[in-house]
């Protein structure tokens, strides 16, 4: 999947337009990132990419762009 | 591992007593931001839950379910030999909430009264310890209440615990000779992460600490319930040779829509065996898997007797799994309760 296709996925989950986000973004930045988010987050990653990760993974994340490279197929 | 049987205990009815104060999740708008709260509502399917009112206490609403449930069956109270109260909600320091609701419901002396303290996996628990009791025991009959007041509890200006409601539940046990379908159960616990859903404030250890609301760590218990919890539950069908085809009703604890959607599709479980009795009631606790297996039996024909599975997962981290027989001619109910307990005057009220 392509790094603007991952941002599309990122932007509807959170409800936000994509232009708002951007790899380098820290997610202290992303209004919309809390626990409901990052719930939302890994059903994404179970639904669309087969791969289940823990909250201690989630919790290392600090970008957008380290959200995206969870989301490796 | 702690897989376990119990035989020639049947169970004969579960009673659920709801406060008669329900809430929709979508009116706290007087903390909350209204669309956060549509945002709430819709990522975890709960639109409303009931509520205690000022005075009431989940001992309340398990004694109001189990008073019901014995004139129900008809049971002299001086047949029951046990009663186990299961929740983290109790009525005082000391004694034992089940003292006073074994005082309360008149029964004897010689009637077990005891606690366990425990929410989510309560009636797994609850259903392992009570059911043991009984097959090592002379006990005949006995009264398992899973109830809970988390709205009190947990702290009112903290969004996901909107998600909370408060409810009791009564479940009537009775050793059967004639019944050997087991009750099975796979009981954990993992300790290491207590502070996943924790109150550090009001006990012994901190008991002058401001901190005395619940606090839970979301995402913690929210993966832990989506890798452990169906794990388990396969672990549990495998181990006991049960097949999916073989269970008429799941009933799991009802966390939220998403956690039961995940262990539906984990353990390739057919979504209409799976209540969901949290878009109404929100998650109960302890009271949890018992109202979601009444709110899909409640005023329905039962053509034959029922296998149900069961799941309670959270705070501990404690978790369990366990399946059971309901006989179709089983009572199983539920109704709204405005009644309380003053102990001052040893009395129950109405709440006007």
């Amino acid at each position: 999947m392509t790094d603007e296709k991952k941002l599309e996925k990122l932007a509807e989950m959170l409800d936000v337009e994509v232009s708002e986000l951007s790899a380098e973004m820290p997610l202290s930045d992303v209004g919309k990132w809390d626990s409901l988010a990052s719930i939302s987050f890994i059903v994404l990653l179970e639904d669309e990419f087969d791969k289940q990760i823990g909250a201690g993974e989630l919790k290392r994340c600090k970008t957008v762009g380290d959200l995206m490279d969870l989301m490796a197929e | 591992m702690a897989f376990g049987t119990i035989r020639n205990v049947a169970v004969r009815g579960i009673m659920c007593a709801i406060p008669d104060n329900k809430v929709y999740t979508k009116q706290y708008t007087d903390r909350f931001d209204a669309d956060e709260l549509k945002r709430l509502e819709n990522e975890t399917g709960v639109v409303s839950t009931s509520r205690v009112l000022e005075p009431q206490l989940a001992s309340d609403l398990c004694f109001e379910a189990a008073e019901a449930l014995l004139v129900k069956l008809g049971w002299e109270r001086e047949s029951v030999g046990a009663l186990i109260y299961i929740s983290t909600s109790f009525d005082y320091t000391e004694p034992a909430t089940s003292c006073v609701i074994q005082h309360r419901l008149g029964l004897s002396v010689d009637c077990i009264a005891e606690d366990i303290s425990l929410g989510c996996s309560a009636f797994i628990y609850g259903l392992a310890t009570i059911g043991s009791l009984m097959q090592t025991s002379d006990v005949k009959r006995a009264l398992l209440l899973c109830g809970e007041n988390v709205s009190k509890i947990a702290d009112p200006f903290s969004m996901p615990n909107l998600l909370y409601g408060d409810a009791g539940a009564a479940i009537a046990l009775e050793k059967d000779m004639t019944d050997n379908r087991p009750i099975r159960y796979l009981l954990r616990t993992d300790g290491h992460k207590y502070k996943n859903i924790f109150a550090r404030g009001g006990g012994a250890r901190h008991p002058h600490a401001q901190d005395i609301y619940t606090q839970t760590s979301g995402v913690d218990v929210f993966a832990f319930s989506v890798r452990e919890v169906p794990n388990t539950i396969l672990e549990f069908m495998n181990h006991f040779e049960i097949q999916s085809g073989d269970v008429d009703l799941y009933a799991f604890y009802q966390a939220n829509e998403k956690v039961i959607g995940r262990i539906i599709k984990w353990c390739k479980l057919p979504p209409e065996k799976v209540p969901m009795s949290l878009t109404k009631f929100g998650n109960t606790g302890a009271a949890s898997v018992p109202i979601a297996i009444v709110t899909s039996l409640v005023a329905k024909e039962r053509e034959k007797d029922m296998c149900i599975l069961m799941s309670g997962f959270g705070v501990g981290l404690s978790w369990g799994v366990a399946d059971m027989y309901l006989s179709k001619d089983a009572y199983v109910d539920l109704f709204y309760t405005r009644n309380y307990y003053d102990d001052d005057n040893d009395c129950t009220v109405t709440t006007p």
